[in-house]
């Protein structure tokens, strides 16, 4: 389908004027639109194609990213995949508490990399709340299928390498998936509160944790 | 900003895409789908190339193999799961109908359930949804040919006296397969600081990143 595309780009002298007008006709946009995905003006798109001015070193590279990521055909991502694309706080932990996949947005949060959470046990992470959960769903019968949904407020609190600890405010929502290897894992997804957010929902749930067990 | 929803071509699924798309997925050879949906492996082949369309009955085999592909859960439980959400989650259809909105969602909106749900996106955002929304419409969003999107927006919220909410989100895009065979527009995503999104941004490299199905 984008063979023709892909063979322009490897091409060692890319000639931008047709790159461009191809990418933008095959994907129906206008230059303005393509203007703006790329942060610079219609002239500068006008000028390009018109091959009075080059794209940049630096913008080549981004246009040769969008391009390519346009034109390369992904399989459906699995729910691991997905959970770990998420813009959220999601995660997806072991009945031993270990952090197997964590979101985009558990990366952000946490101010971390994949590689300093994920494959590391929930105690090595936190302290206080999250490691409460874990307990509480342990002692429910999460993990043998009696609940079907739980939803938390809590107090995330990061321990961080010099010893010291860094809190804010979470609510959650706690599902059980059955992974491939049979066994149950712990889903979440959720998002950060503030202060006043976290209080209400507290009242608002009576407490940490309710949990709705399974028929 | 282009919106074609005029051509009913871009919102009919393209079923040559789709059922290529979840065989590859799953890894499989078209005689071992024929098998798991009682046909001859000719039979998918002619589907694949476009010169036959499937039967109803296989049309809705086909999707609920793609939902099981991504959920444990029946459709009407992951509604309600996903109202309860409480990070931003909202699930559009092709006409632009916002047909749920999680409560992380209506938490960014600061505004109330009848106030999202049932309105036409057009009439309740400005800004970069209704954009997106005609750009992945364009793409043959609806039809099945895309597998995920990432991008940034900055959402700008009118509620019905007119008063605007904006902020800037980071969202993920995906075709949700629900029953009756439509493909809905699933948005998740997280409300994120000025820099956050500025960063985001310069790292997808443009505002929206798409992966096209197999």
């Amino acid at each position: 389908m984008a063979t023709k595309e892909e063979t322009i780009l490897h091409l060692p002298q890319t000639h931008w004027p047709s790159v461009l007008r191809h990418h933008r006709f095959t994907h129906n946009l206008k230059q303005a639109a393509l203007a703006h995905d790329l942060g610079v003006t219609q002239a500068m798109i006008s000028r390009w194609e018109s091959g009075r001015a080059t794209p940049s070193d630096a913008m080549q590279a981004r246009l040769k990213r969008l391009f390519d990521a346009a034109t390369i055909g992904v399989p459906m991502p699995n729910w691991r995949e997905i959970t770990a694309l998420q813009p959220s706080m999601a995660t997806i932990i072991s009945r031993a508490g270990v952090l197997e996949t964590v979101s985009q947005g558990v990366l952000r949060e946490f101010r971390m990399t994949r590689s300093h959470i994920e494959g590391h046990h929930l105690n090595e992470i936190f302290s206080g709340d999250a490691l409460t959960l874990h307990r509480s769903l342990i002692d429910q019968g999460f993990f043998d299928g009696a609940v079907e949904m739980a939803e938390s407020v809590d107090v995330m609190s990061l321990r961080l390498a010099n010893g010291m600890k860094r809190d804010f405010y979470a609510h959650r929502l706690h599902w059980p998936r059955r992974d491939v290897d049979g066994e149950i894992r712990w889903a979440s997804d959720g998002a950060r509160l503030r202060k006043d957010e976290f209080i209400a929902i507290r009242d608002e749930l009576g407490g940490q944790l309710d949990v709705i067990l399974s028929l | 900003m282009s919106t074609v929803v005029s051509n009913p071509e871009v919102l009919t699924i393209h079923w040559p895409t789709v059922i290529r798309h979840v065989r590859l997925s799953r890894g499989l050879k078209q005689a071992s789908l024929a098998q798991d949906l009682g046909v001859t492996q000719t039979m998918v082949s002619r589907w694949e190339a476009g010169n036959a369309r499937p039967s109803a009955r296989i049309r809705t085999q086909i999707f609920d193999m793609i939902w099981t592909l991504t959920s444990s859960l029946a459709r009407r439980t992951w509604m309600e799961r996903a109202r309860r959400n409480p990070s931003s989650v909202a699930v559009i259809n092709s006409t632009g109908l916002v047909e749920l909105a999680s409560r992380g969602l209506l938490r960014s909106l600061k505004t109330v359930r009848g106030q999202i749900e049932g309105r036409n996106l057009r009439q309740a955002f400005r800004g970069d949804i209704p954009k997106r929304f005609g750009s992945l419409v364009d793409r043959g969003f609806f039809q099945g040919k895309i597998a995920t999107v990432e991008s940034v927006e900055r959402v700008v919220f009118t509620d019905f006296d007119g008063h605007d909410t904006p902020f800037w989100q980071h969202s993920l895009h995906r075709p949700l397969f629900v029953a009756n065979q439509r493909i809905c527009w699933l948005i998740s995503g997280a409300s994120v600081s000025r820099p956050v999104w500025q960063d985001v941004r310069q790292r997808l490299g443009s505002a929206m990143v798409v992966r096209k199905a197999i």
